[in-house]
């Protein structure tokens, strides 16, 4: 028992050392503790608008989230794997070559991502967060704080594994119905008021600890997981699905663009990936919409600067996160035995990525349009075109195809914040000196022209 | 068709590939043996301008690799170790992708032809990444095929596939080569070597330890495994 859990810690550690890199990789906590320090720290700005309360609701609401994509991926993620190793054949899947039960392997994978991820993300996460804290004069206690986000972290993984099981049991459809009726009944029965979200249990451990919120949050966490571990099922049900051949009728719309055959595979990969079209809406939408809801309360902090101008930033480099949906799918071993380069890939994918670049291109002009400036629209264009251009060859001289992953290496995240921080930030505060030197924002395009070149040759 | 001169490709300490000298003639289904981990893989990636050599010449149907490895993948047709198509388009929509990617015109009947051939055609419109590994070594196949190149080269071609299928693409490589065409198998099976192919190389912790034909007097009546075992020992 005790060997199979040290071998899913190693395994768990290998895995994402042959990812990142083992120094980039063993530098990542490091990374997150500085993340949580900086969050931290902007306290001292953003204090008048945001409460230290509505901080700490947040930050275990992300730890929770933290914890439902940790065990999102290491149950469903097998997909993922397959694509990153050829036929990835993980400790966790392997209750029918070992002579072990699926139980017990998947109680040693819960216990292990536990503990793995306390040390990796939740442990530094606090450090850094408590000593960001101290340098401002403001004051958390640590352990409890640890013992808070710990929770919130463990919910989430707990709740995931609840729902995968849900998932394995009962199909997509029971785990839609059964997500929605809580929904449904909090709408009809109390009122969805943001009041709710103030109710997580880790958060109010902190805020009014207490035995019954303790003893709420260890079975928060325990009970999802027997639950699991009761019902274990570990085949997903997987439906082969039949698809209407759509590639050379898409391929011939879209002959007139360079590498149409190629955007013609990203749209299929990215409408049949899980989450389709959604993706849009949940990544990026939404994010968008919280930002234009939320900025002009956080500018009141930083008096002076322009709304629109941080918004077009903010946007244009949001719009950047579209290139990871489009190099998700693909690995060169794909293409490496046809007669492509990894440029010609790399140049595809940048095609792709100017058409989906229409979706930030409209949200920029209605909110231009919205806020009354439909004299600055030059303006704006221009700042949105280069913002977002630049960020993306930033992006694929760094990460090339492999984006997700690479940016976990501590080394090559550093080397994105400063490639593109001074930069976005230079705009805004140029923006504020006089907004015709927004207009300057269109030198961006001739250095971005010149690193993606740098580029297509560092990654052929 | 493939010369290959002094060939070697290190990984850190290890000489994966050993200053080979090699030479496959048009017509010729050619073998390359070994036993797992010899390096057969690594020279399949060397010739086709997967990966650089440590230090050698290899030259495919005239063409220079290392000096133009593009060039070496739009003549040839190319079957790697691990199939990998892309997981979200279906087998059909994949073939037109590197029909696409070929500048091939009027592939269709072609792809038809290879999902009646390789009795795949009730899986075409399912995602590569729902198809069994055999329907996927099947695609791969076509894949290579498709634009009908002089020369194919195909790391383990009968991996994953059934006894009917492996008799069906051993007689179509057969009947390739009767027509012109050239073919450089590798394979730890000795009997799809010894069925199939024309001449054939041993290569064993990546030194080539025999080249010739299959009725090479340094066989003699042997079985080919005696043979094989001896160089190998």
């Amino acid at each position: 028992m005790f060997e199979l859990f040290r071998s899913m810690m190693k395994e768990e550690w290998r895995m994402h050392s042959a990812f990142f890199g083992d120094r980039g990789f063993a530098l990542f906590p490091a990374v997150i503790a500085a993340a949580s320090m900086l969050l931290s720290l902007s306290m001292i700005i953003f204090w008048r608008i945001i409460s230290q309360t509505d901080v700490l609701l947040g930050i275990h609401y992300l730890l929770l989230f933290m914890g439902s994509m940790v065990g999102g991926f290491g149950l469903l993620g097998r997909e993922v794997m397959n694509r990153r190793f050829g036929q990835a054949s993980l400790l966790a899947y392997s209750s029918r070559t070992l002579p072990i039960s699926e139980r017990t392997i998947f109680a040693n994978f819960i216990v292990k991502d536990v503990i793995y991820y306390f040390f990796l993300y939740v442990l530094p996460f606090t450090v850094g967060f408590v000593a960001g804290a101290i340098i401002i004069d403001m004051h958390y206690s640590f352990f409890l704080l640890l013992l808070t986000l710990f929770f919130s972290f463990c919910i989430g993984l707990s709740f995931v594994f609840l729902l995968s099981t849900i998932y394995a049991n009962l199909g997509k459809k029971a785990l839609f119905l059964l997500l929605l009726i809580p929904v449904l009944f909090l709408i009809f029965f109390q009122g969805l008021e943001f009041d709710v979200f103030y109710r997580l249990p880790s958060f109010v451990l902190y805020t009014e600890p207490s035995l019954k919120v303790l003893i709420t949050c260890i079975v928060l966490v325990l009970v999802p997981s027997i639950i699991s571990l009761i019902f274990l099922k570990v085949d997903y049900p997987q439906s082969q699905k039949h698809y209407r051949n759509r590639f050379s009728e898409i391929s011939d719309k879209l002959d007139f663009y360079g590498y149409s055959h190629f955007m013609t595979k990203d749209y299929l990969d990215f409408s049949r990936s899980e989450g389709g079209a959604g993706k849009i809406v949940f990544s990026f939408l939404v994010p968008v919409l919280l930002v234009w809801l939320f900025l002009p309360q956080l500018l009141k902090a930083v008096p002076g600067l322009d709304t629109l101008v941080v918004f077009t930033v903010v946007v244009g480099m949001m719009a950047s996160s579209m290139y990871n949906w489009l190099v998700e799918f693909d690995m060169f071993s794909s293409y490496s035995f046809l007669p492509l380069t990894v440029a010609d890939v790399l140049r595809s994918k940048l095609n792709s990525y100017s058409l989906l670049n229409v979706f930030p291109f409209l949200v920029v002009v209605a909110a231009t349009i919205y806020a009354g400036r439909l004299i600055d629209i030059v303006h704006i264009i221009l700042l949105f075109v280069a913002v977002s251009m630049y960020v993306v060859s930033v992006t694929v001289y760094l990460t090339g195809l492999n984006t997700t992953f690479s940016l976990y290496n501590a080394g090559t995240f550093a080397s994105y914040v400063l490639a593109i921080g001074p930069v976005v930030m230079g705009m805004i505060f140029l923006a504020q000196l006089h907004f015709h030197l927004v207009l300057l924002s269109v030198l961006l395009i001739p250095v971005s022209l010149f690193v993606l070149k740098r580029s297509f040759v560092k990654w052929d | 068709m493939i010369t290959v001169k002094n060939l070697s490709k290190n990984f850190g300490d290890t000489k994966a590939v050993d200053a080979v000298d090699l030479e496959v003639k048009k017509g010729e289904l050619f073998g390359l043996l070994g036993p797992n981990g010899s390096g057969k893989t690594t020279m399949i990636k060397m010739l086709t301008g997967q990966i650089k050599p440590t230090e050698g010449e290899v030259s495919v149907l005239g063409v220079d690799v290392l000096a133009n490895p593009l060039r070496v993948k739009e003549l040839t047709g190319i079957i790697p170790e691990q199939e990998t198509p892309p997981s979200f388009l279906t087998a059909e929509e994949y073939l037109h992708f590197v029909a696409k990617i070929r500048k091939l015109e009027a592939f269709e009947d072609k792809c038809e032809w290879w999902f009646t051939y390789l009795d795949f055609a009730g899986q075409k419109d399912i995602l590569c990444k729902d198809l069994s590994r055999g329907t996927r070594q099947k695609l791969m196949l076509a894949q290579a095929f498709l634009h009908e190149p002089e020369l194919v080269i195909i790391d383990e071609p009968l991996i994953n596939l059934d006894p009917l299928m492996q008799r069906k693409v051993k007689d179509y490589l057969r009947d390739y080569v009767s027509k012109g065409g050239t073919v450089f198998i590798s394979t730890h099976i000795l009997e799809i070597a010894r069925e199939i192919c024309s001449s054939m190389g041993i290569i064993y912790k990546g030194k080539l330890v025999f080249s010739g034909n299959m009725d090479d007097p340094a066989i003699g009546d042997r079985p080919l495994e005696d043979f094989f075992l001896e160089l190998v020992n």
